[in-house]
């Protein structure tokens, strides 16, 4: 009860400022979008339209009023759930609602995959190092996926899997979200590489670091058992910063669910993204793009709260 | 430099294939980019030799010594500006503090708030496709990790006491900052450039392949492997050639800049 407390008053004081920087956000946004080329109202009703029509529906999207009434009723309608999108006879929100919940069980799946591959294959490999020849070799082709699963562009994995997986081998759909838990295999694995690679190099790392610390010495010198040594002391503290590192990275796998949706085929809110782009449907395109970065901003306030539970040391 | 430093090695090595491919690639490649036989479009390595043609049967390999240059232009130019802005922004806000760096500070903040790629998703959107605006985009957020790190390494030198001694000495900021912050900080800022050569590859292959990247007919990596997706099903050869350029590279600057971290971090101790 006292822990929530803590967290609840850390939360707090640090809402103005998130705050602020979502304000900040949604205002570069904004005004970012006036540097678009072309009119939505002439993609809305095409080129030939009759001037009347263009004039009445530039009224209608609020798009003849200066920027600062725009930007004050984009974050009216934002707060008040009204903000509809110009192409679609619906609200964002509602657009919002349903490709969400599709990204997000890409992503968490995404981050459970990577967080056992990245933490199980650093573990092995800084454990191999020290035991002869056949660890050593285990550490090294650890080392080496670390590397390739950060220098292979997503990219290019995604459709390589697709190639090896679904159209040579019939294991696994080619995209979409109608096939079940099978349609997600490829997309989670094509997103959660590169941050299993970067995780298992960070656990390495800091697992040796950590294995050569006076406290370890000491708890073999006391006469514990190796596992106790590993899992209770060694670990426990080596795991700390791959956390925050984690925690970190999830924003990023955000972003990267853009792309990998769009190589899957996938009805998340990356793929409503570069549609409403290419629509140019400014509020669509403004309301997912600071749901991204609210998240993200979240999710690295949850690891800084996380962080300061797991470290004493660390004053919030 | 021993066995230790073997990353440091295989970084260098990759680095300078990688640049060297760059710049005479051009010189030594069999067509030029723009040469088309649609005779021979979509042909596999074993049919047309090499490595296999494109659409409108353009040569994969000249393509991809073309493409070098192009990548390597968007990852040097990314850095480079990065590297001009940040460390400015980075040493001014530093050394200085005040209203400079508590507004430079919220600047980061915002866009810290977008996650990866997102911004220069959003930015190269918005924009004509072009290598310039490709550059910019990337480069929009590109500048922040310097500058932070810069910013955080000034405050640690600026304190330290033969910089309290040459200040005593009656030296002027602008003297401080060049002989002892700039050379202090150095290591560190080269660390983080190796990365960002990686970063900005990657970073406009992901741009072409959402068609936010480089004008159509612009010979980059990121370009051929758009297309090599698109007909993955029938020219597999075709995503796989620049895949494999672009992990080279990445991985290269990667190992160069860990190396390089391994090397720096060694001499200190």
């Amino acid at each position: 009860m006292k822990v929530l407390i803590s967290l609840a008053q850390i939360f707090l004081r640090r809402l103005p400022g998130i705050l602020g920087v979502l304000l900040g956000a949604s205002l570069l946004v904004s005004a970012t979008l006036r540097l678009v080329p072309g009119d939505p109202v002439d993609l809305i009703l095409g080129e030939e339209a009759h001037e009347v029509d263009r004039q009445r529906l530039t009224r209608d999207l609020g798009l003849d009023r200066s920027f600062p009434v725009q930007y004050g009723m984009f974050l009216k309608q934002l707060v008040t759930g009204e903000l509809r999108s110009y192409r679609a006879d619906t609200t964002v929100y509602e657009m919002i609602a349903q490709a969400l919940p599709h990204t997000v069980l890409l992503a968490l799946l995404s981050v459970a995959v990577s967080l056992s591959l990245g933490i199980g294959l650093g573990i092995i490999a800084a454990l191999g190092r020290r035991r002869g020849v056949r660890g050593q070799m285990v550490d090294f082709f650890a080392l080496l996926f670390a590397y390739l699963g950060v220098a292979v562009p997503r990219i290019w994995l995604g459709p390589v899997l697709l190639l090896v997986f679904a159209v040579h081998n019939d294991l696994f759909p080619v995209g979409g979200a109608d096939a079940g838990w099978r349609g997600l295999v490829l997309p989670v694995l094509s997103l959660g590489t590169a941050m299993a690679a970067m995780l298992a190099r960070m656990t390495r790392a800091c697992l040796l670091e950590v294995l050569g610390a006076d406290y370890v010495r000491t708890a073999r010198a006391k006469g514990l058992g190796e596992r106790v040594v590993i899992g209770r002391h060694a670990l426990r503290n080596a795991l700390i910063p791959v956390i925050t590192i984690a925690g970190l990275q999830m924003g990023g796998l955000l972003a990267g669910a853009v792309v990998t949706e769009k190589i899957f085929n996938w009805p998340g809110i990356g793929t409503l993204l570069l549609d409403s782009i290419q629509k140019m449907d400014f509020p669509v395109v403004q309301a997912v793009v600071l749901l991204i970065a609210g998240i993200y901003v979240l999710v690295n306030l949850a690891v800084d709260l996380l962080y300061g539970l797991t470290d004493p040391r660390v004053r919030l | 430099m021993n066995v230790r430093f073997s990353l440091l090695r295989v970084g260098l090595t990759g680095t300078l294939l990688v640049v060297l491919a760059a710049i005479l690639g051009p010189i030594f490649a069999p067509y030029g980019p723009h040469e088309i036989d649609i005779t021979r479009e979509l042909m596999s390595p074993e049919m047309a030799g090499g490595l296999g043609t494109g659409v409108n049967g353009i040569d994969v390999f000249s393509w991809l010594l073309h493409g070098a240059r192009v990548s390597l232009l968007v990852g040097f130019s990314v850095v480079g500006i990065g590297l001009t802005v940040g460390l400015g922004v980075g040493l001014i806000a530093g050394y200085f503090g005040g209203w400079f760096d508590t507004v430079l500070m919220r600047i980061i903040d915002v866009l810290l708030a977008f996650p990866g790629i997102l911004l220069a998703i959003y930015i190269a959107a918005i924009l004509p496709p072009s290598l310039g605006n490709v550059i910019l985009a990337l480069s929009v957020t590109g500048w922040v990790g310097y500058a932070r790190l810069v910013r955080g390494q000034v405050l640690t030198v600026r304190e330290r006491e033969y910089v309290q001694a040459s200040r005593a000495l009656g030296a002027g900021p602008l003297w401080i900052i060049r002989k002892h912050l700039v050379p202090n900080i150095l290591g560190p800022v080269l660390v983080h450039v190796s990365f960002g050569l990686g970063g900005a590859i990657l970073g406009e292959a992901a741009l072409s392949f959402l068609g936010l990247g480089v004008a159509p007919g612009t010979p980059s990596w990121g370009a051929l492997l758009d297309e090599g997706a698109q007909y993955l099903l029938v020219a597999p050869h075709l995503a796989i050639a620049p895949g494999v350029a672009i992990a080279v590279a990445v991985l290269s600057f990667n190992c160069l800049g860990d190396g390089l971290r391994d090397y720096l971090d060694s001499r200190r101790t």
